[in-house]
C-alpha cells in the first residue's frame, strides 16, 4: 500500500500527481511524468474543439477522426487500467505498460487536432522536449543503483576457501539478504534469511519451517553471515561487545547464539567498500566486509528470554482499533520491549508505533523524519486521544501537500 | 513516403531505439546492482536453474518465492564472469524487445503513408519510452520493463484486428488474438505482478470482431490463449511452490488453498 491514495481525491488526481518531481508519487524514486496531463489537456481541446465545429458546418474537418477509433480503444483502456493498478499497488513499477502506451496515445491525440499538420507536429515535439527535460532532471540512471558490477566479479567478498569447498548451513539477517553471495559458496549449502522468518515459538506454519531448517544444520557447520556494522569493529575488524550483544538478542529469538565469546572472522568485501553515499577513507573501505560467525543452537531453556512486550497491548489495541488501515490488529507478531517502553512494527503499512513509559504514544511513518505524537496513554485509551488516519505525517496528502 | 522504406520502418525505428537505449548500459560503465539485485534477483537466477526449495528456506526472505526466469540471464552472466557492461548490454538489448510493439501501437494510433505521419510515429515511440521508471531499467537488474515486455505485446497483438479491421479476415484476427492471450499468460507467469492489468485484455479481444458470435469466440480463445502462456510460464515453479507448501501461488492467498490441501491430505 505504500503508493496507494487514502482517498478518493487523490485516487482521481493520481495522472496529476506523477508529473511532481517528488519520489514515492508511484514510485520509489523521483519519476516525473507530465504524459498523462498532456492525455488529458489534450482530449479537453479536441472535446471543445470538436463542440465548437459541431456548431459550425464541419463536424471532422480533418477527416481523421473517422479513424481514430484504434486510439480511442487505447485511450479507454489505459483509463480503465488506472483502476486495478490503483486498487492493487498503484506502483509505477507495475504500470510499466501503461506507461510505454501513453507516448502514442499523446501523439495520436495531437494528431487529431484540427490545426495545421506543421502546428501538430510541433505539439508533438513540444511535449517529447518538455518530458525529455523531466526525464533528464530526474536523472533516473543508477536510481536504482546501490552496488556498482564493473569487472568481473559481480560482487567482490573474501571467501574462504573452505567454505566454497565444504557445505555448511548458513543464516543471515540484516534487512538485505545478500542472498547474491550464496552462489559464491557451496552449492549444497543451506541458506535462510532471518529478517523476516518468523520466530519458531511463534505458533506459525512458517515458524515451524524455520524451526525445522534450522534443526536440521550440523553441529560446527551453522554459521551467521552479515555485513559489518560500521564503528562497531574491534581492532582486528570483529563485532565488538555492544555489537555482539545486539545480534545475540536478535539470535535468541531463534534458540541460535555465538559458539564462543569471540566466533567471527571478518571478510573484506570490495563490494561493499564500494556501497553508501559519499567516498570512503581507506580505512574505512578496509573495514567493508561480512563476519562469517560460527553459530550454535542453544537449548530452550538455556535461551535468553525474547524481547517482548506485553505490557502496553491495551493501548496497542485502542491505536489499532482507530486506523485498522494503517495499524492492521496484532502488528507483524506482538510488540517489542525498548529500554524504555515498548514498539509495535506494521509492516505491510509501513509504520511503527511507540508508547514510551513515561506515557506518551508515538507513530512513525518510515518516510517521516520524526515521530508523531497521538497523545499520552490515558488520552488514547479514554478515547480523547485520536490518530488523524487520512493525516499521516510523511504519507497523506498530494505530492506537494506532504510534511516529512 | 515511399512504400519501399514504410516497409522497413518498424524495423529503422526499433534499431535506432536499440542504438539509444544501448548507449545507457554503455556510457554508465557499470551495471547497477540495487537493493533487489542484492536481496534476490542474483539468487532467484540460481533457483531458475535448479531449485533450491529442498536445501534453503526464506534464502531470499518472501522474494524467494517469487518466479525466477526473468532473473536468469543476470545470474548467468554474474557467475559466468561477465563483465558489467557486457551485462547491461545484454539486458538492454533484452529489454528493447518493448520497442516493437510500442511501435506498433504507434501505427494503429496514427495510421498513413505520409512522411508527416512517419515522423509522427517516431515521436509517438520517443515519447512511449520517455519515463523516468521505463529508462531507470536500463542499466541495472530491474526486470519490470523485461516482464512488462509480452504484457505490451499483448495488448499490440490484440489491437492489430481493430486497426487494421477493413483489410483483417477473420481467421487472422483470431490468429492475433490467440497470440495476444498467450502472450498476456507469459506476462503474468514471469511477473504476478502483471496480472491485474491483464484481467483487461479480454476487453480488447472483444472487440476484435464485427459480431456478437465473433466477439465471444475472440473472448474465449484470448482466455484459453492466456491460460496456455500461464500454464507455459509459470506451470513448473507453480507445482514446486504446491510440491513444497501447498499453494503454487506461496505465500500469496495461503488460506485459499486449504481446503485443496485438506481435501488431498496435506501435511505441513
Amino acid at each position: 500500500m505504500r503508493f496507494q491514495p487514502d482517498n478518493w481525491f487523490e485516487a482521481l488526481l493520481r495522472p496529476f500527481a506523477m508529473a511532481a518531481a517528488d519520489a514515492n508519487v508511484y514510485v520509489e524514486i523521483m519519476a516525473p511524468d507530465f504524459r498523462f496531463i498532456f492525455a488529458l489537456a489534450l482530449l479537453a481541446v479536441l472535446a471543445a474543439m470538436t463542440l465548437l465545429r459541431r456548431r459550425g458546418t464541419s463536424v471532422d474537418a480533418t477527416g481523421a477522426m473517422g479513424a481514430a477509433r484504434p486510439l480511442f480503444v487505447l485511450l479507454c483502456s489505459l483509463a480503465i487500467a488506472f483502476v486495478p493498478w490503483i486498487a492493487t499497488t498503484a506502483n509505477g513499477r507495475y504500470l510499466m505498460t501503461g506507461l510505454l502506451i501513453v507516448g502514442p496515445v499523446c501523439v495520436g491525440l495531437a494528431r487529431l487536432l484540427p490545426v495545421t499538420r506543421a502546428l501538430r507536429l510541433t505539439i508533438a515535439v513540444g511535449m517529447v522536449v518538455l518530458q525529455a527535460f523531466a526525464v533528464q532532471q530526474s536523472a533516473p540512471w543508477r536510481a536504482w543503483t546501490l552496488a556498482s558490477w564493473q569487472e568481473a566479479p559481480y560482487f567482490q567478498v573474501d571467501v574462504p576457501p573452505e567454505w566454497r569447498a565444504q557445505p555448511a548451513t548458513y543464516v543471515t539477517m540484516s534487512a538485505i539478504s545478500y542472498s547474491l553471495l550464496a552462489p559464491m559458496f557451496h552449492p549444497d549449502s543451506r541458506w535462510m534469511s532471518l529478517h523476516n522468518a518468523p520466530p519458531p515459538d511463534g505458533g506459525t506454519v512458517d515458524g515451524r519451517r524455520a524451526e525445522a531448517f534450522l534443526s536440521k544444520a550440523e553441529a560446527g557447520r551453522l554459521m551467521l553471515l552479515v555485513p559489518v556494522v560500521s564503528g562497531m569493529l574491534t581492532p582486528e575488524r570483529l563485532p565488538n561487545a555492544k555489537v555482539s550483544e545486539a545480534i545475540s538478542g536478535q539470535l535468541a529469538a531463534f534458540r541460535l547464539g555465538f559458539s564462543g565469546p569471540q566466533s567471527c572472522r571478518f571478510l573484506f568485501s570490495r563490494g561493499l567498500a564500494g556501497m553508501g553515499l559519499g567516498a570512503k577513507t581507506e580505512a574505512q573501505r578496509s573495514q567493508s566486509g561480512f563476519w562469517l560467525c560460527h553459530l550454535t543452537r542453544l537449548d530452550a531453556g538455556a535461551a535468553p528470554k525474547t524481547s517482548r512486550g506485553k505490557r502496553y497491548d491495551a493501548v496497542f489495541k485502542a491505536l489499532e482499533a482507530q486506523c485498522p488501515r494503517m495499524f492492521p490488529g496484532g502488528g507483524d507478531g506482538g510488540s517489542r520491549a525498548l529500554p524504555n517502553g515498548e514498539v509495535r512494527s506494521y509492516l505491510q503499512a509501513e509504520m511503527k508505533a511507540y508508547v514510551y513509559d513515561s506515557g506518551e504514544v508515538y507513530y512513525k511513518y518510515y518516510r517521516a523524519l520524526n515521530p508523531v505524537r497521538i497523545g499520552s496513554i490515558e488520552d488514547l485509551l479514554a478515547g480523547s486521544a485520536r490518530v488523524d488516519c487520512g493525516g499521516i505525517r510523511g504519507r497523506s496528502g498530494l505530492p506537494w501537500e506532504r510534511e516529512i | 513516403m515511399p512504400a519501399g522504406l514504410l516497409r522497413w520502418e518498424g524495423a529503422l525505428v526499433c534499431l535506432m531505439a536499440w542504438g539509444c537505449l544501448l548507449a545507457i548500459p554503455l556510457s554508465l560503465g557499470e551495471l547497477g546492482l540495487g537493493w533487489d539485485a542484492l536481496n534476490h534477483h542474483i539468487y532467484l537466477g540460481w533457483t531458475a536453474e535448479q531449485q533450491r526449495f529442498d536445501l534453503d528456506f526464506l534464502g531470499a526472505g518472501y522474494q524467494s518465492f517469487q518466479s525466477p526466469y526473468l532473473n536468469w540471464p543476470v545470474y548467468k552472466m554474474a557467475v559466468s564472469g561477465w563483465s558489467g557492461v557486457a551485462a547491461g548490454a545484454v539486458l538492454a538489448s533484452l529489454q528493447s524487445a518493448s520497442v516493437l510493439p510500442v511501435w506498433i501501437l504507434a501505427r494503429a494510433c496514427i495510421p498513413g503513408a505520409a512522411v508527416f505521419d512517419v515522423a509522427m510515429r517516431a515521436l509517438a515511440v520517443t515519447l512511449g519510452l520517455l519515463s523516468s521508471v521505463v529508462l531507470s531499467a536500463f542499466g541495472s537488474s530491474m526486470n519490470d520493463l523485461l516482464a512488462a515486455t509480452p504484457l505490451i505485446w499483448a495488448v499490440a497483438l490484440a489491437m492489430e484486428p481493430t486497426a487494421r479491421a477493413a483489410d483483417m479476415p477473420p481467421s487472422v484476427a483470431r490468429r492475433y488474438v490467440v497470440l495476444s492471450g498467450v502472450c498476456t499468460g507469459l506476462a503474468v507467469a514471469l511477473k504476478l505482478s502483471n496480472g491485474p492489468l491483464a484481467v483487461l485484455m479480454p476487453g480488447l479481444w472483444l472487440l476484435s470482431a464485427r459480431n456478437l458470435r465473433g466477439r465471444v469466440t475472440a473472448a474465449l480463445l484470448g482466455s484459453l490463449g492466456a491460460l496456455t502462456g500461464f500454464v507455459v510460464g509459470y506451470g513448473h515453479w507453480g507445482w514446486l511452490l504446491w510440491r513444497h507448501f501447498g499453494n503454487p501461488v506461496f505465500p500469496f492467498y495461503h488460506h485459499w488453498f486449504a481446503p485443496l490441501r485438506g481435501w488431498l491430505g496435506w501435511v505441513g
